[in-house]
């Protein structure tokens, strides 16, 4: 009884964001900064889905395109395109989206397991799913997506 | 210094380190020559050691330097000291040394053994040097224990370095026949087969004594080696009249930590030593640069009621102005605080070259001048492998054994100096002896020989030349294993090194006379002067110290050589890279209008670009963990207009073309 207490009083912060016509949201104690989209310079021999590299203000950080990614259709860079610069296990890194919504106060009594069919993007990327209003944000788990394990194993190959 | 330790063991440690400190320069010193200020100077550290190490409880280390300081006492009493007081001596202050590291990285104080024994025995010996004791049982595994050891006591921290890396010790004791004509040829033989198979520390008989005939009927060798007993034993069955060939391996201290180098662990911590002048200077700048801002704000902010353009401009003209300047200022004033002088990497080395030259039984004088030189923390940690390979280079291969230097009426000592100055933007070390030099014709067979080049190529080189041979891979002449403290061997090694971060090195030889190398490296590793081109629509830096020209491309020089392009160029001919396509494959060629060719030993390319933007001063910076490390790109960097520009690995780029690898194979995954 108190462990459902205890749920219902912790809340998140999200930053809101979209890709491909769905929403995402990634806790907003990992957000760094959301910025304009500017000039990606590209880097050799890295996968399709890493753009390349950024300058922000002085410190050279990756960007990686999250429509890439989750093998998602990537739209047209547009005025609302974003750079979301998040900061995991002590890496700084950009994400490319289409647009960034709003940042959200949620409780845990919305958030719910990854129901098994989700279209899109891969189950091992989603931590959960917030049901908001009639809205559905996908929780991603920002360490499996930004993990680049698949470089080391696409090198492999090659 | 891990985190765990306690306020008042961090006080101490501070503490121990000068005093250990002293106690090694001082002997280093004293050993050269008796000084009584010095024995003094030594005596007192040991002391006051003693009585914080009591007071903080470590019983151990206080027992140890007590014995240290009553035989220093005996010293200052007048007592003439003997090798062997100094070898109980150093050989205490390594326990030292080694204790100090442990705490340092939140251990324990290990028990001294029979350490104290020992070094009380060594200030009441007064002056008699105890004999060797012998005493191994046939064939039995166990170790020869420490009292036993008849090399010096020097040695043992080698064993140590070597065993923690991989290698192992043995002791190998033989008997030679008493039938047998000519014993020492006998030993030559014994000796030499064993130094085919690894690397001899120290014998009995020793080099010098075989070469005079001073060999009686026993044979006692320390040999370190990567290769088993029982390979050894086998290898020394053929030769003649030797018998009873024992081969014990010599156990050494569990050092579950990582090997050790004496004076402890890194070249530097983590953390700064800082001139407060340095800070309050950085301050300043940054009280002028909030003014700037200031202004910055205000003029923006009214920039719609502007109506004069041109006192608007002279107002930004002037804070961009003073921004530039304040800017340069901090960026000068944070390289300064980067700075390191050169002692902290070269203290240790008085150290190692005292242990080898008794060790090789050679006696060497070595002088270090320049130490308060100063260099970027990343340069400075980038030439302690290189510089510790070309003293052991000296001290191997460069000075000779008293006896032959006599004969060629030198002096017996040799000497072997390191110095370091600044040059313009520079810092210039060299290492120079006054040992036997090296051969031209000996390196010109020894190339040959080995497969690097032709022979009437060797023929071709000028002396000059003859001896830059000694940087090309494959080149180094001792068998593998006598390489101990570095990871590589040869000289190709130390040069790519350098290369790394933008050095270089030269080498001038005079056979009988000495050999000396310069070693020339940037300030800073961070801030490089870089040539910018562009090779389809992206922006490339090509650090400036591998240019060595820039030349329009004639269509009509570009030929095809075994299906890859090439460039003649005056009367060389270069590979042509294509830049961008080499690092996008299926990104846009260059145009080919310009190919930069560059700088280096034995195998310069010529990579082509669009077009040559200028020399610029870049600041480098790494590209990240995410990327691991991508074969011919070293970093990137942040151009004018805050857009970034890749910057090329040259060295890696030509080691590609070289092994007509693709660059994939340069690539590591990031960990």
């Amino acid at each position: 009884m108190s462990d459902e207490v205890k749920k219902k009083a912790e809340e998140h912060q999200l930053v809101v964001f979209g890709i491909a016509n769905e929403l995402y949201g990634v806790d907003i104690a990992s957000v760094r900064e959301i910025i304009t989209m500017q000039r990606i310079t590209r880097v050799p021999r890295t996968p399709d889905f890493v753009e390349g590299i950024i300058n922000l203000r002085g410190k050279v950080i990756p960007v990686i395109d999250l429509r890439q990614r989750f093998h998602l259709s990537i739209a047209e860079e547009n005025k609302e395109t974003r750079i979301v610069v998040v900061e995991i296990q002590g890496i700084t890194i950009g994400m490319v989206v289409d647009g960034v919504s709003e940042v959200l106060r949620i409780t845990s009594d919305v958030i719910e397991p990854p129901s098994p069919v989700i279209v899109g993007i891969d189950a091992e990327y989603i931590r959960a799913v917030a049901k908001v209003d009639d809205r559905l944000i996908i929780l991603l788990d920002m360490e499996k997506v930004l993990n680049n394990q698949e470089t080391i194993e696409l090198k492999a190959v090659s | 210094m891990s985190a765990g330790i306690s306020d008042d063991l961090r006080l101490f440690l501070a503490e121990m380190t000068e005093l250990v400190e002293i106690l090694e320069d001082g002997l280093l010193r004293l050993e050269k020559s008796h000084d009584p200020d010095v024995v003094a100077e030594t005596f007192r550290a040991a002391h006051t050691l003693k009585g914080s190490s009591a007071t903080i409880g470590f019983t151990d280390m206080a027992q140890v330097t007590h014995a240290m300081e009553d035989l220093l006492d005996c010293w200052r009493g007048g007592l003439a000291a003997n090798p062997d007081q100094f070898s109980l001596l150093f050989e205490g202050l390594d326990w030292l040394n080694d204790v100090k590291q442990r705490l340092e990285e939140g251990g324990e104080c290990p028990p001294a053994g029979d350490l104290v024994e020992r070094l009380r025995n060594g200030a009441s010996s007064k002056g008699e040097s105890p004999e060797p004791a012998l005493e191994l049982t046939a064939g039995s595994p166990a170790a020869a224990t420490r009292l036993d050891d008849p090399w010096p006591a020097g040695l043992q921290a080698e064993i140590e370095a070597s065993v923690s890396k991989g290698y192992r010790a043995y002791r190998v004791r033989a008997s030679i026949d008493p039938s047998a004509v000519m014993p020492s040829v006998r030993a030559f033989q014994f000796r030499s087969t064993i130094e085919d198979l690894g690397r001899v520390l120290w014998s009995s008989p020793s080099v010098e004594d075989i070469e005079q005939d001073d060999v009686g009927s026993e044979i006692d060798l320390l040999v370190l080696t990567d290769i088993d007993r029982d390979e050894i034993a086998g290898a020394t069955r053929n030769v003649a009249e030797i018998s009873s060939v024992e081969v014990v391996p010599i156990q050494v201290h569990d050092k579950s930590a990582p090997a050790r180098q004496k004076g402890g662990g890194h070249v530097l911590g983590s953390s700064v030593r800082l001139d407060v002048e340095v800070l309050d200077t950085l301050m300043n700048l940054i009280g002028e640069l909030i003014v700037d801002r200031t202004r910055l704000v205000q003029v923006t902010g009214g920039i719609r009621q502007v109506d004069d353009l041109e006192e608007l401009e002279k107002n930004l003209g002037g804070i961009s102005t003073r921004i530039a300047r304040i800017s340069t200022q901090l960026q000068e004033g944070i390289m300064r605080a980067r700075l390191v002088p050169l002692q902290n990497l070269v203290r240790k080395y008085p150290r190692m070259v005292r242990d080898l030259a008794s060790a090789s039984g050679k006696e060497i004088n070595f002088i270090i001048e320049g130490e308060q030189t100063e260099l970027d923390r990343s340069v400075i940690e980038a030439i302690d492998d290189p510089l510790i390979h070309i003293l052991r280079n000296s001290l191997d291969h460069g000075i000779e054994p008293p006896g032959d230097r006599e004969k060629a009426g030198k002096p017996r000592m040799g000497t072997v100096r390191l110095s370091a100055t600044h040059q313009e933007n520079q810092v210039v070390i060299v290492i120079e002896d006054d040992g036997k030099g090296m051969d031209p014709d000996s390196l010109r067979a020894s190339a040959v020989r080995k497969g690097l080049i032709t022979d009437e190529s060797a023929r071709r080189l000028s002396d000059e030349q003859a001896v830059d041979l000694i940087f090309l891979p494959g080149f180094s002449t001792k068998a593998v294993v006598s390489e101990v403290s570095g990871r590589g061997v040869g000289m190709d090694v130390v040069n790519t090194n350098l290369k790394r971060i933008n050095g270089t090195i030269e080498v001038k030889t005079k056979m009988g006379r000495g050999t000396r190398f310069t070693l020339r490296l940037p300030l800073t590793l961070a801030i490089v002067q870089a040539l910018l081109v562009s090779a389809a629509d992206n922006v490339y830096a090509i650090p400036l110290s591998m240019v060595s020209e820039a030349v329009d491309i004639e269509p009509d020089k570009v030929h095809t050589v075994r299906g890859r392009p090439v460039i003649r160029v005056r009367d060389k001919v270069y590979p042509l890279v294509d830049l961008n396509p080499l690092f996008f494959p299926s990104g846009k060629e260059s145009q080919m209008r310009y190919a930069v060719i560059t700088v280096d030993y034995g195998a310069p390319i010529a990579i082509a670009v669009d077009s040559l933007l200028g020399q610029q001063e870049i600041v480098v910076k790494n590209l990240g963990k995410f990327f691991g490390t991508i074969g011919g790109i070293s970093g990137a960097t942040i151009l004018g207009d805050g857009d970034l520009a890749l910057i090329v690995d040259v060295t890696r780029m030509i080691q590609a073309q070289q092994s007509e690898d693709a660059l994939e194979l340069c690539d590591e995954a990031a960990s």
